[in-house]
């Protein structure tokens, strides 16, 4: 969710961003310069984007560039390019604070003083702008204005959907109600109770986990409530439970579909009073735990069957579920999520000694280390240790089918840069001791180990299948086939250039290559985004 | 552009930013809710972005004004019947000519609170069309104005 000012004369703008694209806080319409300023300052720092309009159609009084003794086409040009002189006036104040300039760069060539040249300032594609456009456009901006500190070694990526659930989960962490967590295995939902939603919950307790699949169904309930001294063979003193342990703080509750009855029982009413009774006593206590459980079973299913209770799967807010899209669903940039996971994963004592020991071995000072994704090393520079991974390897990641998805991924992420590190190879980069390379061998090895049993080659991306019909020149048939290609791709990437041009080129920063060649095609986006679901 | 060439280059210019502003009030705004519709939009849902593209075309604190008297405003000078900077605009272009048609027709399947499917999507069409003409006009315009600078 980001914090969105708009600056416009008109309230058209806020209010269909309110409705289309409700994850977003919006304020203003800042009408001029004078409003907009307050605005930004009342915010101190937490607006994350302008949307600014460029014509103003305002008094003259609170125009800016109005010469004195001005004809009325000079206040109509005023007028015309106020947005412009509005945008000059915050950056001396807010140089790096991004910008969406609510027009397409075409509209502005008759104008001199385009400020488009800056950096944090972004312009429409087209100016006749619709939600998705516009959408994506935000988003993306958000996503690169870089991820806040709370939200710790969780990894949303660009996507638009998980932006969204994003959003969601944000909303849900700061209520009173339970949160339920849905996905198949690996995709994070522990990570997220832990470091996202009791984060954002803002509670002062404590951090509470239960891993219910690995808790005796006869021991379960003293586990949750706690016991006292003899309430069951083998209690030998009192004992505090994990509701107790997180009062004030969140307990999560992993694998909720292994519940026993018993426990069932008690946790409804735990729900319902708010209180909790440890086993063999009367005695009520007060709990107050953000409730947060995960599952990758059918829940719904379980209630018919009749062996999770209704009552309790009511009072889960089920309503409210997320549900936690497995790796491939994500389309992910998978260059931006390794470089995310090695991050990660350098950043414990495990690898880090390991990069001590390398560094030693190879002669090499102390540093920083440096990943580079690419298929050759930058120059040398004194105490940086370069992890190169080419492009081959990446690809492969790409095309694996992810069975443990996160988890997988992050695993062979560290893995990878493990046993290369081991390997101490320096072969792709000549005798740089500087440059640690991860070989595609090496990462297909390592993918071919984690596939199941039965599976034996990763996955292929998915075919494009080509219509030809009988052309006359070659050159007809290398556009035809190219045009169903770039329309295929689009259409998977979701109309996102950035995805296109990371797959076509290897970087998303080459989307507007990409659209000029859609362009050059002959493709119009306009079309085929009414064919995107 | 057929019919500007005996224009001088500021008279050109004031056509374009004319142009500008009538795609900036108008061409934009006409379909702006509508652009925003979804696929699954109902009759309902299509009907208020409708209403409020064309009778709330320009909306502020001040008020609103709708798409009828937005185009009455710029029509005079793109029809040939006003001249601007002593020039007159070739009232034959075929860009001004559909969109005037547009414009009619738009206001005589008045009242669209009242309209169902089949007047709901002609007004559409209708709104399309007056978009796209005035895109087309302006940046016809502007290439105009920048070839000319350049030569």
């Amino acid at each position: 969710m980001a914090d969105i000012l708009i600056v416009d004369d008109q309230d058209r703008y806020l209010e269909l961003c309110r409705a289309a694209i409700p994850e977003h806080r919006y304020r203003g319409p800042a009408r001029d310069l004078a409003q907009a300023r307050r605005e930004l300052e009342a915010a101190r720092g937490r607006i994350d984007l302008v949307l600014l309009d460029v014509h103003f159609d305002i008094p003259v009084e609170a125009l800016l560039g109005v010469p004195e003794g001005a004809t009325p086409r000079q206040i109509e040009q005023a007028r015309r390019r106020q947005g412009l002189l509005i945008l000059a006036e915050l950056r001396k104040s807010w140089p790096d604070l991004p910008v969406i300039v609510m027009t397409s760069r075409d509209e502005l060539a008759l104008e001199s003083e385009v400020a488009g040249d800056e950096d944090f300032t972004y312009f429409l594609d087209d100016d006749y702008v619709d939600a998705r456009a516009l959408q994506g456009q935000i988003q993306s901006l958000v996503a690169s204005r870089g991820r806040e500190p709370s939200t710790g070694p969780v990894y949303w990526g660009d996507s638009l959907g998980m932006r969204k659930l994003e959003a969601r989960l944000d909303i849900l962490a700061r209520g009173r109600l339970p949160v339920v967590l849905l996905g198949p295995m690996g995709t994070g939902k522990s990570l997220l109770a832990r470091h996202f939603v009791h984060a954002r919950s803002g509670r002062p307790g404590k951090f509470v986990s239960v891993d219910l699949s690995t808790v005796p169904a006869d021991l379960m309930a003293a586990h949750l409530f706690g016991s006292v001294k003899g309430a069951y063979t083998g209690s030998i003193a009192d004992r505090t439970g994990a509701f107790e342990a997180a009062h004030q703080g969140t307990l999560f509750l992993d694998e909720v579909g292994n519940l026993s009855m018993a426990a069932q029982k008690m946790l409804l009413a735990v729900l319902q009073e708010g209180t909790v009774s440890r086993v063999g006593d009367l005695r009520e206590r007060p709990v107050d735990v953000k409730l947060v459980v995960a599952t990758n079973e059918d829940l719904r299913a379980r209630v018919r069957e009749g062996s999770f209770r209704s009552d309790l799967y009511m009072r889960l807010n089920p309503a409210a579920a997320v549900e936690l899209p497995s790796l491939v669903e994500r389309g992910l940039d998978y260059a931006k999520l390794l470089d995310f996971c090695l991050r990660d994963a350098f950043a414990r004592p495990y690898l880090k000694g390991l990069v001590a020991e390398y560094r030693e071995a190879a002669g090499l000072p102390p540093g920083r280390v440096r990943f580079v994704l690419g298929e050759s090393a930058p120059k040398a520079e004194p105490g940086v240790l370069v992890i190169l991974f080419p492009e081959r390897a990446v690809r492969l990641l790409r095309r694996h089918s992810w069975p443990g998805n996160l988890r997988e991924f992050a695993m062979t992420a560290e893995n990878a840069v493990l046993f290369a590190l081991a390997e101490m190879t320096t072969a792709a980069t000549g005798d740089r001791s500087d440059v640690v390379t991860v070989r595609p061998k090496l990462v297909r090895d390592l993918l071919v180990a984690n596939l199941p049993a039965g599976e034996e080659a990763p996955r292929t991306d998915g075919d494009v299948v080509i219509h030809l019909e009988a052309q006359d020149t070659l050159n007809k048939v290398s556009v035809e086939c190219e045009r169903q290609y770039f329309t295929a791709l689009y259409l998977r990437a979701q109309g996102d250039f950035g995805v296109m041009a990371e797959r076509l080129l290897g970087d998303t920063q080459h989307a507007r290559k990409v659209q000029l060649r859609f362009n050059q095609l002959g493709l119009k986006v306009r079309e085929l985004r009414e064919r995107l679901p | 552009m057929e019919g500007l060439e005996r224009c001088s280059d500021e008279q050109v210019v004031a056509f374009a930013e004319h142009v500008a502003r009538l795609k900036h009030d108008l061409g934009k705004y006409i379909r702006f809710r509508q652009n925003w519709l979804s696929a699954e939009a109902g009759e309902d849902e299509v009907r208020a972005a409708l209403v409020a593209d064309l009778h709330h075309t320009r909306r502020g604190p001040d008020g609103s004004v709708d798409a009828q008297s937005v185009w009455a405003e710029f029509r005079p000078v793109l029809l040939g019947e006003t001249e601007l900077l002593g020039a007159t605009f070739p009232a034959a272009d075929a860009r001004v000519q559909a969109v005037e048609r547009a414009m009619v027709r738009l206001a005589a399947l008045e009242p669209l609170e009242e309209a169902g499917g089949a007047v709901l999507q002609e007004a559409m069409e209708h709104a399309r069309g007056v978009a796209e003409g005035i895109r087309e006009l302006a940046a016809d315009l502007r290439d105009l104005v920048l070839a000319r600078r350049s030569a």
